[in-house]
């Protein structure tokens, strides 16, 4: 045994851990041994250079600056609670992040970083008046510009509309990426969060956050052999190299869910999956309605025709209820992450997107870098 | 993509592709492989839709919450018996302390006011500084889960 080796039980520890927190994931268990055999190490996450550039509790605003920048309006991407922001920028030369940087706009990312006791108790109101609110100015700040492009993105969708719905200020173009809408079309977790059989207040109680675990678990359930049949897979496909390595970032990204703030939770699932508050302008953040009326920049509504998470009909009604004059719907035959890591993204989907940004974005002036 | 490698282990990719290819649809095994998952795939779904499924999963779950807070009201009132600290008295003092950071984080507004006063006051003497500024001083970012 050398200096360096483990010291005894080490191994047996680990693999208690990790049947004690990812009982689900097969990602940590055959992760090691698939880079192992095939002889590849996985990229750092978000390989685009990015700095901090605000922090506020576990979140951080992350600012990814362009070689040679283009467009003064910033793009600013609010992600879903649920996972990481990183799979817009999952790898290189297959990064929406990249792409936008090398198109010449200034990127900014909201990560939500690893939800604790003190984020269990904040909610929307907090969260958007707060956390969105602090960021966006930052980015508005650290970018000269006075107006941005606020790109939601699944969940971080729904919230970015409230947020525009009630701070509008700056929010000069607003992308809706498979964003939940009309929570009565959310197919089957709308089902599963059917207030009949899901309790969600006596769950937020006793856990606080909600643990990955239980959320991972819905994701299976969805289905789980899928899940079998991809690794088995990638075993017969070892020998491809960038096969691996897509494979494996793209699991390792799904491994890395992160729990969801308590309270914010609650919320969701009651306004939202319950009771469609959102969709009707019922709901309440704080003490203000959120009106989608009140939205009046230019909308980008993106929808992934295969869209298990956000299914077209969940999203497809948000341009009929937002105040905007100038709305626009792209449809790409692609699942919900295909939007962003499918092979096809880069060719079909982001060129689209980016085309559109840049003819709502201001240009940034000679000499003004 | 990735220019990290290492040297593969051989013997570990013949065991694995090995297992691989017992899902193989040119062979045996795999055939009978994607039958199960074609029948597993339906009968999860016929699951996910049974009411009475989702009534059984909702009843477990409210089952195991309900224990999960008792079991964390009986251990607090242990530790106060013992004239320990219980987690929600940590929770307050978490609270406390989250009131002092946003205190903080209105002075930092505050302070960014006046940096734009400043800023208007002498044009290109701080444009490009907040985001190197702010770097510089930005607390460690949490850890993000392997």
């Amino acid at each position: 045994m050398t200096a360096d080796a483990p010291p005894p039980g080490t191994l047996v520890r680990e693999l208690a851990r990790l049947l004690h927190e990812r009982p689900l994931n097969p990602y940590p268990y055959l992760g090691p041994l698939v880079e192992r055999a095939a002889g590849v190490r996985l990229p750092p996450v978000s390989p685009t250079p990015h700095r901090v550039v605000h922090t506020q509790g576990s979140a951080r605003l992350l600012r990814y600056a362009p070689a040679r920048r283009r467009y003064k309006t910033p793009v600013f991407f609010v992600y879903s609670m649920i996972n990481r922001w990183y799979i817009l920028d999952f790898l290189r030369g297959r990064s929406f992040i990249e792409h936008l940087t090398d198109a010449g706009f200034e990127v900014y990312a909201l990560d939500w970083g690893l939800p604790g006791p003190d984020e269990q108790r904040l909610g929307w109101a907090e969260v958007l008046g707060r956390v969105v609110r602090a960021a966006a100015r930052w980015a508005l700040r650290a970018s000269g510009s006075d107006s941005l492009t606020l790109y939601g993105y699944c969940m971080g969708g729904t919230l970015s509309l409230a947020y525009a719905s009630l701070y509008p200020e700056g929010v000069k173009n607003f992308v809706a990426q498979a964003t939940p809408v009309d929570f009565a079309h959310g197919g089957i977790f709308t089902l599963w969060t059917d207030p009949g059989h899901f309790d969600v207040d006596t769950l937020v109680d006793a856990y606080g956050n909600v643990p990955t675990r239980m959320l991972e678990t819905g994701f299976l359930m969805q289905a789980p052999m899928q899940r079998v049949s991809r690794w088995l897979e990638c075993f017969r496909r070892l020998g491809e190299r960038d096969f691996v390595v897509t494979f494996l970032a793209m699991e390792r990204w799904g491994a890395d869910g992160i729990p969801f703030p308590g309270e914010v939770y609650r919320q969701y699932i009651k306004d939202c999956y319950q009771h469609n508050l959102l969709c009707r302008g019922l709901m309440k953040v704080g003490d203000q309605r959120v009106d989608l009326a009140r939205v009046r920049a230019d909308l980008l509504n993106v929808i992934a025709e295969h869209d298990q998470i956000a299914p077209p009909p969940m999203s497809e009604p948000l341009n009929a209820l937002v105040g905007s004059t100038d709305k626009t719907t792209l449809r790409f035959p692609v699942g919900h992450i295909g939007l962003s890591a499918s092979n096809r993204a880069p060719q079909k989907v982001w060129p689209a997107i980016t085309r559109w940004i840049a003819a709502h974005s201001e240009p940034w002036g000679e000499g003004a870098s | 993509m990735n220019d990290d490698s290492r040297p593969p282990s051989p013997l570990l990719a013949r065991v694995l592709q090995r297992v691989g290819h017992l899902a193989d649809k040119d062979t045996r095994a795999g055939r009978m492989f994607a039958r199960a998952e074609t029948t597993l795939t339906k009968a999860t779904e016929t699951l996910n839709h049974s009411p009475s499924w989702l009534k059984f999963n909702g009843e477990v779950l409210r089952q195991r919450s309900g224990l999960r807070v008792r079991r964390r009201s009986l251990a607090e009132g242990a530790l106060r018996a013992l004239r320990l600290p219980t987690s929600s008295e940590m929770g307050e003092l978490k609270e406390h302390i989250r009131h002092l950071e946003e205190q903080v984080g209105v002075l930092g507004s505050q302070l960014e006011v006046a940096i734009e006063l400043l800023e208007r006051r002498g044009p290109g003497a701080a444009a490009a500084a907040p985001a190197a500024d702010v770097d510089a001083s930005a607390p460690k970012p949490a850890r993000p889960r392997a």
